[in-house]
């Protein structure tokens, strides 16, 4: 029953349109107009009539919405007077209106959604031809809806006309309420269904490579594409086919259908795992299927593309996808998590209007040109039953698609109905998609516009006659003029092929620094006819011989101090400085040798893939073209000067490094600095003699906060890496506006640079600037993974080819044909695969979009990196960034790959251990060489009497202090001890886990023995244990901690002067010896006492939970250890384990505990032993107990069989549970996404991640997110994305922002640490005890230091001045007052 | 109660809302427009959850859900199996 006064809450459905009409209150992009053509005689006044009788029947109608405090509700007008108006359009007069200007223009009024839905009016277009405009808003009516108020309306005033009344029932969406009320209620199960199916679907294809933004237009524009009756009947061939038929041959054309449109999904957006949202009508029961109102729900249907598809292995997919569809598709179920899953949605219509009232009419739905925009393309499929018609309709959302391109849609879907009507059974992407319209982005007009080849040499030298006495070179106080410049080169070139026959086919390697001797070099090369190789002073020396040797340079000019660097092999060297003399007598005179376009212009080495750089083949033509574009392109002229600043062995420098000699202008070299950063760019902005530079983004991001208003630059050429326009708006801003910026973009494979840009902010909006278009006598096309070339908009890989093309890489033959392929669409010319993603966006400017190989996997997903990069960059106030998969910090092994040292059972993944052939590891080789000197460390029993019984006595109670665990070790000294005549007082630290037997043999040996015993306890033990675990991976640490901080406080109360340890020997190297304390040729105990000693005091002083929790006041000075001594028992015995068990079984009565089920008697021991195996690969006995076996306490054998006793993770699990240890999950992710950025650093990593997560699907999301200062660079100036990735876990979550090595010094102390700390790269303000730097470390690092710089650095100074930096300036200071 | 009996009230009781009207166990469901897809989703839905079956893609074919009688026997033979 109808209920007026109560109010309703709004299904799932209607609440989702409710918000999106909220969100967009202006549009009318839930409107859903009809116009119904009658052709009759109507009678109006019976018209009128009808429709208020209709609004009485249909409670939908007089729905109206009310917001109390937010919250959206329905409610149903008891009466609704609406008399629905008449218009006599026989005179044409609507306002001056076509009829279809008139009705579209109608069809885009706005409700208010407090006010009745809908909008009606009867129009008399001529005599007995009539158009009903119906316009009701989605909130209350769906496409059934629709058919069935024309129906009701048809059939009323079918009674009015005929009876006089109607008899016509009341439907009411009251009814269809609490019908989904209760489903949805019920079906809590499937709704969870369809969460779970759209989990991983939370990226939406970006569409003709439009990326997810805030806010999509509402703005849409529709097409029709109608099959003709050729398509039409294959469509419906193909549909009778046994093995492609459904329940129905309407869910077979929708099976069909949606194929269709996944394949173009895939197509226009690369994404192979879609959703398309496809509405599901609801009207289950048979009263619904007369009621108006909105019932519909939308629900998924997922595919996931792959390349080996064909049409029809999709749509055998999609048939059973359709089914399961089905199956779930139940009322209440569909929820806004379901539907961000997808941004297109597949509405199938196969149902009909009839006639109204007998006369003929025709329904017509007006597109109101707006649309939900998350739906940017809704695809209608219209099955018209009765003609088997079958049309496509379009609504694409405005920023998908502008109205311009709109039809191309068409053009491209009907390519794939082709393509799937010619053969179902052909791999997806064997035909191109383009349509005509869009050639002209891949294939220009001015091709024939080819410019004729000219060599650079013919120019130079022309210019050398032209303007003999211009400065062509400028580098410091020196200059050269033209003249001078082409006659040094003259002589140079002349002795060269006098003394070295050098000539076409030779490559000449230039091993120097940016120097005028490297310009007169390089033309002098040129001149001969030979290749140059170009090869950057700074690169690595093993480079530089894989170089030469790969290239198989005739001959090397060097700079005499690289010279030192190559001495080992065997090449035709020459310094040019040594030449001078020689080249006196040369002649100056031009040489005049044809210089060819196919000529060998230079060899250029890129880095590659297999770690071995590999050369880059350029010709003379391809240099010449890109070369006399560039000059025309950035108006070089005689009045350019362009600095030499950036490596001679990018190729990015070619530019700068002859453009002016061809042009008239000026070369500024600028050298690089023998110390430290090259400063060349701040040197040459400051100099100011420049007015044209070309550098990489990130150099150009160093000018970023300057102010460079009197600067004379006025061109900027910006090429090497992708260029955000908040960069460039920045740089304009810092040079007044008054300079143009130009992005560049060229691999070296295609001559420095091929698609070029200039900077315009006032159409370049997004976060990059586009690459732009390519230069002249160059194709660029974009090809998708079938090698068609790919629509407009859509993302692609970005392929080069025409005249700047190198020919290929020396030597690597495969390597040259994988990437250099015939070009398809040129006959006769090559194509390079750039591996870089690109589209050709709005303006027909092609962009960049990142590497194809930036492509990662992780944990099963793909991920664009620069996908997320781009989503990081338009967060304001991040500058620059850089995502990389970190690599996982532990070295992960599989157990079977472990071997261990078959002298002291070792395990191989125990960090940095090496094997030699014999299975022995480092540590016991290296032992070899110093066991001597650590057997003198050792002493003997006599010599702990001594030293115990010195003092014998002068306490009145206790001698000393002995820690006794209830194990064998500690049981075994307690009774030598006692043995020795000493008054003893046992401690035992009750830390909560040793067991009953252990406790009770405690009880009985300090009865036996007949000595006072007390129990050590303090409440905060379960905080250290998870302290230790987290900074140790280990309960051990703290425990021993715990019990030195208390023991000590006791022997200190009762002034007992010994504490007796019960430390193996292979525990003093895990705690307190090193390798590096033996390396003295003669071994000084006393030094490594006072060493142990210091350690000790800084060990107590370190932050920890014992420090934090516990009372460690006393150790704050220096006389508590003169009070308390420690003495480690087994420094002075080396019992073997037999004769200790035999002692003990005898002479105490010991008994190994049972109830640990280990040979431990504490029970949370195997919980560090668990975590650490787990985190680190290895048990944390492996180490202590290697060195046991070294030094002769326990058998390989002893040892292994303890570290791999049995674990019980069940036990393990419940006592980190009791204690409330949380087991990280890094445990089973070793890689993770990690983001750094560069600008503002006060921007909360929170608020970074909660804007990532509106653009990101969860898994896409980076796990850490890092705060740069700068950016590390690699040489050539681009982002060091190897450096980021070698930062391990403990380092990306350090507060601290990486800064490299600023000088000797520093790199000095960086590679010290990296050794001992085990880190690949550390940066100099990196905290010494956050990277997990310990007491232990710090000998370690302190001895290396002092070994190799010859000094004694006292131990607590890398405690006092924790960072490299802090100590590299301590070091240089007290360096320089020794010399001083 | 019989597995054509049980089919026989879901689809009338539920699908098709019509208690008075017996459908015969030889009757198409598809052609005769009784059932559309969605229903026929619905009914395998029905006998999945009722007979505790799960009836797999390759078996959603017309030949097996076709009339009732159909659908009993495929069930009848899947619930034999089991």
């Amino acid at each position: 029953m109808n209920q007026p006064e109560s109010i309703y809450s709004l299904t799932q459905s209607q609440t989702s349109i409710w918000f999106g009409q909220k969100l967009n209150p202006k549009s009318p992009l839930y409107n859903v107009p009809y116009a119904f053509y009658i052709k009759g005689e109507i009678d109006e006044g019976v018209f009128i009539k009808a429709f208020q009788e209709m609004i009485k029947k249909t409670n939908a109608l007089k729905t109206v919405f009310v917001e109390k405090e937010g919250i959206p509700y329905q409610k149903f007008l008891e009466h609704l007077d609406y008399h629905i108006k008449v218009i006599d359009a026989t005179n044409d007069k609507l306002d001056d209106f076509t009829i279809s200007d008139w009705l579209q223009q109608r069809s885009e009024l706005t409700f208010d959604l407090n006010k009745p839905l809908f909008d009606s009016v009867l129009i008399k277009q001529e005599q007995d031809v009539y158009i009903w405009y119906l316009n009701v808003h989605h909130l209350i009516t769906d496409a059934s809806s629709s058919v069935i108020l024309f129906n009701r309306l048809s059939d009323i005033y079918g009674e009015l006309k005929d009876t006089g009344f109607t008899e016509q029932k009341v439907y009411s969406y009251v009814d269809y309420l609490a019908y989904e009320k209760k489903e949805r209620e019920r079906n809590l199960d499937i709704r969870d269904y369809w969460d779970k199916k759209v989990e991983n679907l939370k990226k939406v294809p970006s569409l003709y490579g439009v990326k997810k933004r805030n806010r999509f237009t509402t703005k849409s524009n529709r097409v029709v594409l109608t099959l003709d009756s050729k398509q039409t009947e294959l469509i419906h061939n193909i549909a009778n086919d046994d093995d492609i038929k459904s329940w129905n041959k309407e869910l077979t054309l929708f099976n069909i259908f949606s194929t269709l449109l996944f394949v173009y999904l895939y197509r226009v957006s690369g994404q192979k795992k879609l959703a398309i949202g496809a509405p599901i009508h609801n009207r289950i029961k048979n009263t619904f299927k007369n009621t108006a109102g909105l019932f519909i729900e939308i629900f998924p249907l997922v595919a996931e593309i792959s390349d080996a598809d064909t049409f029809n292995s999709i749509l055998k997919r999609i048939k059973n996808e359709t089914n399961t569809y089905l199956k779930y598709a139940v009322t209440g179920t569909a929820s806004a998590t379901v539907s961000r899953s997808f941004n297109t949605i597949f509405n199938f219509i196969n149902v009909g209007f009839q006639d109204f009232y007998g006369f003929k009419s025709n329904a017509e739905w007006i597109h109101p040109n707006h649309n939900d925009p998350a739906h940017q393309i809704r695809c209608h499929i219209y099955d018209m039953n009765d003609t088997g018609e079958l049309k496509v309709v379009f609504d694409i959302n405005e920023d998908v698609l502008k109205v311009d391109n709109v039809n191309n849609i068409t053009i491209h879907f009907s390519k794939i109905i082709n393509a799937f009507l010619n053969n179902i059974n052909q791999p997806i992407g064997l035909d191109s998609m383009l349509a005509p319209s869009e050639k002209k982005y891949y294939l220009p007009q001015n091709l024939e516009a080819t410019k004729s080849y000219q060599s650079i040499l013919e120019l130079f030298e022309l210019q050398a006659s032209k303007t003999p006495n211009a400065i062509a070179l400028q580098c410091g106080n020196e200059t050269l003029t033209f003249n001078g410049l082409n006659k040094k080169a003259n002589q140079l070139a002349n002795y060269l092929i006098d003394a070295y026959k050098i000539g076409f086919g030779d490559k000449v390697a230039l091993y120097n620094y940016r120097s005028t001797e490297y310009i007169i070099s390089l033309l002098a090369v040129i001149k001969t006819g030979a290749a140059f190789i170009p090869i950057d002073a700074n690169q690595p020396k093993n480079r530089v011989v894989f170089m030469l040797s790969n290239s198989n340079a005739s001959l090397v000019i060097i700079n005499n101090n690289l010279k030192s660097n190559i001495e080992a092999i065997n090449y035709k060297v020459f310094c040019y400085n040594d030449l001078e003399v020689l080249l006196k007598n040369q002649s100056t005179k031009n040489i005049n040798r044809p210089l060819r376009q196919n000529y060998l212009a230079y060899l250029l080495y890129t880095s590659g893939s297999t770690g071995n750089p590999k050369g880059v083949l350029v010709s003379q033509g391809a240099l010449s073209n890109y070369l006399l574009w560039a000059k025309d392109y950035y108006s070089i002229t005689s009045k350019s000067v362009m600095p030499l600043f950036t490596s001679i062995g990018f190729d990015l420098t070619i530019t700068s490094t002859l453009l002016p000699f061809i042009s008239g202008g000026r070369l500024v070299v600028y050298k690089e600095s023998p110390f430290g950063p090259d400063m060349s760019l701040f040197q040459a902005l400051g100099d100011n003699y420049i007015n044209t530079i070309k550098l990489t983004p990130s150099h150009l991001s160093f000018l970023n906060d300057r102010d460079l208003v009197n600067s004379n630059i006025h061109t900027i050429i910006v090429g090497g890496e992708d260029f955000k326009v908040a960069l460039s708006i920045s740089i304009k801003k810092a040079f007044g506006n008054s300079v143009q910026i130009f992005n560049e973009y060229g691999p070296t494979e295609a001559t420095v640079g091929c698609i070029v840009s200039e900077f315009n902010p006032a159409i370049h909006k997004d976060s990059s600037v586009p690459i732009g278009k390519p230069i002249t006598n160059m194709h660029a096309y974009i090809l998708d993974e079938y090698k068609n070339l790919v629509p407009k908009g859509v993302i692609g890989t970005l392929y080069l080819s025409g005249s700047s093309l190198a020919n290929g890489y020396l030597g690597l033959n495969e390597l040259t044909k994988e990437k250099f392929i015939d070009n398809p669409f040129v006959k006769g010319l090559k194509m390079y695969n750039t591996g870089d993603l690109a589209r050709i966006n709005e303006n027909g400017e092609y962009e960049y979009l990142g590497r194809v190989d930036e492509q990662v996997k992780l944990r099963g997903y793909r991920i664009e990196l620069t996908d997320i990069e781009s989503n990081l960059n338009n967060i304001t106030g991040i500058e620059n960034c850089a995502v990389v998969l970190a690599e996982s910090a532990k070295i992960k092994v599989a157990e079977e790959d472990v071997i261990n040292c078959t002298d002291c059972g070792l395990p191989s993944n125990y960090p940095n251990t090496d094997f030699d052939e014999h299975g022995v590891c480092h540590l016991c080789n290296a032992f070899k060489g110093y066991k001597k000197k650590v057997e003198k460390y050792f002493k003997t029993e006599e010599e702990l009497k001594t030293i115990l019984t010195k003092n014998k006595g002068e306490n009145p109670t206790y001698d000393c202090l002995s820690l006794l665990s209830g194990g064998k070790d500690s049981t075994y000294i307690l009774a030598q001890l006692v043995g020795m005549g000493l008054k003893v007082l046992a401690f035992t630290l009750d830390n909560g886990y040793i067991s009953e037997q252990a406790i009770d043999n405690v009880k009985r040996i300090v009865n036996k023995l007949g000595v006072d015993h007390v129990f050590g306890t303090t409440e905060h033990m379960n905080e250290i244990f998870i302290d230790s675990l987290n900074r140790h991976q280990n309960v051990c640490n703290g425990c021993f901690k715990t019990i030195y901080t208390l023991s000590t406080k006791i022997a200190l109360e009762k002034q007992i002067p010994y504490i007796v340890t019960g430390l193996s020997r292979g525990q003093f190297f895990e705690t307190r010896l090193t390798e590096e304390l033996f390396w003295d040729e003669e071994l000084d105990v006393k030094k490594i006492d006072d060493t142990i000693l210091e350690v000790r005091k800084l060990y107590h002083r370190e932050e920890d939970a014992v420090k934090e929790l516990l009372d460690v006041s006393i150790f704050e000075e220096d006389e508590v250890f003169d009070k308390v001594q420690f003495v480690d028992f087994y420094r002075y015995s080396d019992v073997s384990l037999e004769d200790m068990l035999t002692y003990l079984d005898e002479k105490v009565g010991w008994v190994r505990p049972t109830d640990t089920g280990r040979s431990t008697n504490c029970l949370i021991n195997q919980v560090g032993i668990y975590v650490h195996k787990k985190e680190k690969g290895y048990s944390n006995y492996s180490f202590p107990y290697s060195w046991d076996v070294r030094l002769g306490h326990k058998t390989r054998d002893e040892s292994l069989e303890e570290i791999n006793e049995y674990i019980d993770e069940v036990e393990v699990k419940r006592i980190m549970d009791e204690i409330g240890y949380e087991e990280s999950d890094a445990f089973d992710n070793d890689e993770k996404l990690v983001a750094y950025y560069t600008g503002d650093a006060s921007i909360s990593v929170k608020d970074i991640k909660k804007q990532l997560s509106k653009q990101l699907p969860d898994y896409m999301l980076p796990s850490n997110f890092k705060h740069l200062d700068e950016m590390p660079l690699t040489k050539n100036g681009k982002i060091d994305k190897k450096t980021l990735r070698s930062f391990n876990t403990e380092q990306i979550e350090l507060e601290t922002a990486y800064v490299a090595p600023r000088n000797e010094v520093d790199e000095l102390i960086d590679g010290v640490w990296k050794e001992v700390l085990r880190l690949k790269k550390i940066g100099i303000n990196d905290n010494f005890i956050a990277l997990g730097g310990h007491s232990l470390a710090a000998i370690r690092v302190t001895s290396r230091l002092n070994e190799e710089l010859d000094m004694e650095i006292p131990l607590n100074k890398v405690f006092n001045l924790p960072t490299i930096k802090e100590y590299s300036d301590y070091l240089e200071q007290i360096i320089l007052e020794s010399l001083g | 109660m019989k597995l054509s009996d049980a089919l026989s009230t879901y689809i009338s009781k539920e699908i098709l809302e019509e208690t008075s009207s017996k459908i015969g166990i030889k009757e198409e469901l598809l052609s005769s427009g009784i059932v559309d897809s969605i229903g026929m989703m619905r009914i395998v839905r029905f006998v999945e959850k009722t007979y505790k079956i799960n009836v797999p893609f390759e078996d959603m074919t017309i030949e097996n859900f076709m009339t009732i009688e159909a659908i009993s026997n495929y069930v009848s033979k899947k619930l034999d199996k089991n």
